[in-house]
């Protein structure tokens, strides 16, 4: 067996795998504000426990993230950028683009057929499209994460937002609010400038169907509408879009090992 | 971290000879001060500066760009308050506020620790300004410190050349200024132009560029026996030194060190894995910590777009015509005019004898001027030899723009797109 940890800024993602790559268990964990030693290491053991064996039966740990440098993680550690295109072809050889949005970060990864990465361009100075933005606006319209994705959907007008600045649209967001403009409007507008913001990015790689969106902002429903209609192009998901890189940093483990 | 600096492993193999010119610009920078005390003239200048011309008029000229260089490789940081202090956001150019702010400080305008030695950080004020309008950021600098000195200054203007048929009127249009810069500069120092001298500074300039061009010939070896922030640390012998006896000879050390490499199998760095182009400026207050970084990623940087800049070309350089020569550095830098017109700075060649892996690509964050041209340079030679690239940003002087962590994902991640090539997986 082998395992993948993808330690990122909000949750860390940990996929257990076997030698014919099969996935056996995965976690995703979200502790505190910003993942530390101890919520990585949960991680892990409880993608273990789930997998039902124990830690020395782990032959080789893979960690990716911006924590994968984590001590006490990984025999060996990859960037995102390996591990998401590596992910993401496994799910579905014929993915060609990859968008990834994270807590922190996001980025735009090209594939050739073979699945080597051909190009790639990250946001990592930024935080308006990213995951800590969406937190943020949630939090400014009191709504659960897990709800905002899907309202957005139902929105006929979405609102004007225009500020690029995390910090600066949450304070546009409530004096939206106080005038009355409705939570699920402005949600929409938020999220299609979001996907207008990540428009840029995205052309500096290239669209190339199929594209294929990994991340835990791919889970809501609301940015992926969006991003379609902005890229003109349908959006294919994996069954849990956050373990992409966990899987692809399983993978990268399996190599070493087999 | 160790506290013996014995048992600090490096992996850049840095060119001694390097440290002989860091000693020189230093040592110039003191004659400066010196001189400055007895009343001698002192000039200052930004952008791509008629510098020669000015040294040959034996006065002590200070490069801007070296200057903010300088203060952010010292960690100066009241340069930059004081800046901002103005008015001026973090988002101009670095170069500009670091300089601006140094103005002020030197006029006694804003405060700062005074355990700082201003002579080791910066230079005199000056009595007279060189302003050569390569971008609008210098256009603009060079007009306030004109005003907040009240300081004669000169002004070559210098206009984008978009095609070969603008070229000529350009080059005449930049000379028949120089002509005048010349009238200027004897009537701010009171003698006769000494036409010998520029011819004499021309030729050092010319020596120099030829050494230069060495260095490049001795990047493309395997190992490479120096990497090009060797290069960029020898950078000060044609930006401050330019024209001085010295300068060519320190070059020569460099070159000689770097050939004895070559002959014994000694490397730039500690084991180079990768072959890398950099597009864009340099991170100039942290290049030790650069080029130790890259060193220990296996990554030898062997060439850069800024090594064309500041006269690289002995052959464009003809001290019989000094005004011509001049003229044509601004005119053809890669910043200033189209790629095709300065196409060293787009040659897909020369990243092909220089057998590279991947191109980093520094942006700057406060120069809109490279950040507009690099991304063309990379997709071209990228697309041209199947190179992968990343984009890193950064900044000239300003620590704000770094971050670590952004820098070493980025690289990482091009390392491993050229490890799976190489695999073919």
């Amino acid at each position: 067996m082998v395992a993948g940890i993808d330690i990122g800024s909000l949750t860390a993602k940990a996929v257990i795998m076997d030698s014919a790559r099969n996935i056996l268990a995965s976690e995703v964990a979200q502790r505190g504000i910003i993942v530390d030693t101890e919520a990585a290491r949960m991680c892990m053991q409880t993608a273990i426990d789930k997998a039902n064996i124990h830690r020395d039966e782990i032959a080789f740990t893979v960690s990716t993230g911006y924590g994968r440098n984590l001590s006490g993680f990984g025999d060996k550690n990859l960037t995102e950028i390996s591990c998401h295109a590596k992910g993401a072809y496994f799910l579905d050889p014929e993915v060609r683009t990859i968008i990834d949005i994270g807590g922190q970060d996001s980025k735009v990864i090209a594939l050739e057929s073979s699945g080597i990465v051909n190009n790639f361009v990250m946001n990592d100075k930024c935080a308006a499209g990213t995951g800590r933005f969406i937190q943020v606006i949630g939090s400014a319209l009191a709504l659960p994460l897990e709800d905002i994705g899907a309202l957005a959907l139902q929105s006929a007008q979405p609102a004007k937002v225009s500020s690029t600045c995390v910090v600066f649209a949450e304070s546009e967001v409530i004096s939206l609010v106080a005038n009355g403009v409705s939570k699920v409007d402005i949600l929409a507008g938020i999220y299609h400038s979001i996907a207008e913001r990540m428009k840029g990015l995205i052309k500096l790689v290239g669209v190339k169907p199929k594209v294929m969106m990994s991340g835990g902002v791919a889970k809501n429903k609301g940015i992926v509408h969006f991003m379609e209609q902005v890229i003109g192009e349908k959006i294919y998901l994996a069954p849990d879009p956050q373990i992409v890189g966990a899987i692809g940093a399983a993978l990268y483990a399996l190599d070493e090992v087999y | 971290m160790s506290n013996n600096p014995e048992k600090v492993e490096r992996y850049h193999n840095r060119v001694a000879a390097t440290k002989a010119i860091g000693e020189a610009v230093e040592a110039y920078y003191e004659k400066c001060w010196d001189d400055a005390e007895k009343g001698e003239l002192t000039a200052w200048g930004e952008g791509i500066a008629y510098f020669p011309l000015i040294r040959a008029a034996g006065v002590n000229y200070i490069f801007a760009d070296a200057m903010s260089a300088r203060m952010g490789a010292k960690k100066f940081p009241y340069a930059k308050l004081a800046a901002a202090d103005f008015g001026f956001l973090d988002e101009s150019c670095s170069y500009a506020r670091f300089h601006i702010g140094a103005s002020r400080i030197l006029k006694g305008d804003f405060p700062y620790d005074k355990s700082f030695d201003l002579r080791k950080i910066m230079a005199p004020l000056p009595n007279v300004y060189f302003n050569t309008d390569c971008c609008s950021a210098g256009n603009t600098w060079g007009d306030l410190l004109q005003r907040y000195l009240d300081i004669p200054t000169y002004t070559v203007y210098t206009r984008r050349v978009f095609n070969r048929d603008e070229w000529d009127p350009e080059m005449n249009h930049v000379t028949e200024q120089l002509k005048e810069m010349v009238t200027f500069i004897e009537k701010m120092t009171g003698k006769p132009y000494n036409w010998d001298k520029l011819r004499e500074v021309m030729l050092i300039l010319q020596q120099s560029a030829a050494m230069r061009q060495r260095m490049r010939e001795l990047l493309k070896i395997k190992p490479a026996p120096l990497t090009y922030f060797d290069v960029l640390s020898t950078f000060s012998s044609f930006t401050i030194l330019h024209g001085m006896p010295e300068a060519p000879k320190l070059l020569e050390g460099v070159i000689k060190e770097c050939e004895d490499r070559v002959a014994k199998g000694i490397g730039g760095i500690k084991k180079e894995k990768y072959r890398i182009y950099w597009i864009g400026a340099m991170y100039w207050s942290r290049l030790g910590f650069m080029a130790e970084k890259m060193a220990k990623m296996g990554i030898t940087v062997v060439g850069g777009t800024y090594d064309y800049m500041f006269y690289p070309f002995p052959e464009e350089i003809d001290p019989d015509k000094p005004l011509e020569a001049l003229a044509y550095a601004p005119i053809s830098c890669g910043y200033t005019t189209d790629n095709d017109l300065a196409p060293e700075m787009s040659d897909w060649r020369i990243c092909k004898d220089l057998d590279i892996d991947g191109i980093i690509v520094w942006e700057a964050h406060t120069c809109r001027l490279q950040s507009g041209t690099n991304h063309d340079r990379a997709d071209y030679i990228s697309s041209r030899l199947g190179v992968p690239v990343t984009y890193v940003t950064g900044d000239f002087v300003d620590d704000a723009f770094f971050n670590e962590a952004q820098f070493d994902t980025r690289v990482q991640g091009l390392l491993e797109v050229i490890d799976a090539r190489r695999r073919g997986k």
